[in-house]
């Protein structure tokens, strides 16, 4: 988190709260988005920089909250547009298989670290806007918030939220011993 | 015995740790300062590349007999400063800090995307298009001229040509690409 003493301006107060109340589920953020750790990295400080040069213009017409996530997905976005050249196959979330990894067996669901990997290689593997909508929902946030970040409808939200349960209840539930 | 094992995923992936989300103040003010120098330094070598070679086609023709070699020579020295502007003005209209959270993150996707198609769809026009005449006169004034033999210069405009025509087919390539994934982003959304 950042440091509180020296946080003289409105700027730097506002950084100083977001980066503590979001500093985790931006770290993770950066993890859905870049499979590589040095690159990981660089991409979650690219965030604290950007989110911290953005708060200077945070006219609180949207919640903190909000208004951090929407900087932490474009910088990644930009980031995924910019490494266009070395693009990795991803897939809409519409076309990941249901059934495919449903023989996961009880071990690896007990396993957080092997259900934790699986999880953040299907992440990755989603259309920008599909992994979007997966990272905040893993965020706990709701089908309006969501929408309200990411700027299509609450509706169209609900519905991919609605095929993401049923894809992760596929791949992490129910597996048997 | 079958004994079923659920897991809840958000509660998996809000379980993992900080990692290295530290991030001090000075740090951040720090990595400002150094993205504002580098823009700035980068700014700079764009002149100086620009001055640099203005100033060496300048002195070159100077001295010039031809006039064809002379005018064309002008034409590069055009050709670099309107490209130096374009560079600049195209540089300058990127994201500002506020639009990254004011931005719905579709719209924001879906402009870097049309952005950089729209640079990579243009390239040829603003960036290779204003050199073609200076850099072909160039070579049939010294055709003309007698400092260079014919054949010499036709192999070097050919070489101009077939790479202008392979860049931008390069390009169109790419915008392609970019466009098709604008238009998987409508759809998705």
């Amino acid at each position: 988190m950042a440091s509180a003493p020296d946080a003289g301006t409105r700027q730097d107060r506002l950084y100083v709260d977001a980066a503590a109340a979001f500093g985790a589920p931006l770290a993770r953020l950066a993890r859905g988005y870049e499979p590589d750790p040095d690159r990981c990295r660089d991409l979650l400080q690219e965030i604290h920089l950007a989110l911290w040069r953005s708060l200077a213009s945070f006219d609180e017409r949207c919640s903190l909250r909000t208004w951090v996530f929407r900087v932490a997905h474009n910088v990644a976005m930009s980031q995924v547009v910019r490494r266009r050249g070395r693009a990795v196959t991803t897939v809409p979330l519409d076309a990941v298989d249901l059934v495919a990894d449903v023989a996961v067996d009880r071990d690896e669901v007990l396993d957080r670290k092997r259900a934790l990997d699986r999880l953040t290689t299907l992440i990755q593997r989603l259309e920008t806007f599909d992994r979007q909508v997966i990272l905040l929902y893993l965020e706990g946030l709701d089908a309006a918030s969501i929408a309200e970040i990411t700027g299509t409808t609450a509706g169209n939200v609900a519905t991919k939220v609605h095929r993401i349960k049923r894809i992760l209840a596929a791949r992490f539930n129910g597996a048997t011993a | 015995m079958t004994e079923r094992v659920d897991l809840d995923a958000q509660e998996l992936w809000q379980s993992q740790g900080d990692g290295d989300a530290v991030i001090s103040l000075d740090d951040i003010r720090s990595r400002a300062r150094r993205l504002e120098q580098a823009v700035s330094i980068r700014n700079l070598l764009e002149y100086v590349a620009a001055a640099v070679v203005v100033a060496a086609f300048g002195i070159r023709m100077w001295w010039e007999s031809s006039a064809v070699v002379r005018v064309s020579g002008v034409m590069v020295i055009a050709a670099t400063l309107f490209v130096t502007y374009q560079l600049r003005r195209r540089g300058t209209a990127t994201q500002l800090p506020a639009e990254l959270g004011v931005k719905h993150a579709v719209d924001f996707h879906r402009g870097q995307l049309e952005r950089q198609r729209d640079l990579v769809q243009d390239v040829w026009r603003w960036y290779l298009l204003p050199f073609m005449p200076g850099l072909v006169g160039l070579q049939i004034g010294l055709a003309v001229s007698g400092q260079a033999p014919v054949a010499n210069v036709t192999v070097q405009i050919a070489v101009i040509c077939v790479g202008f025509v392979a860049v931008h087919g390069l390009n169109r390539r790419a915008a392609r690409r970019l466009q098709h994934r604008i238009d998987r982003l409508i759809d998705h959304t």
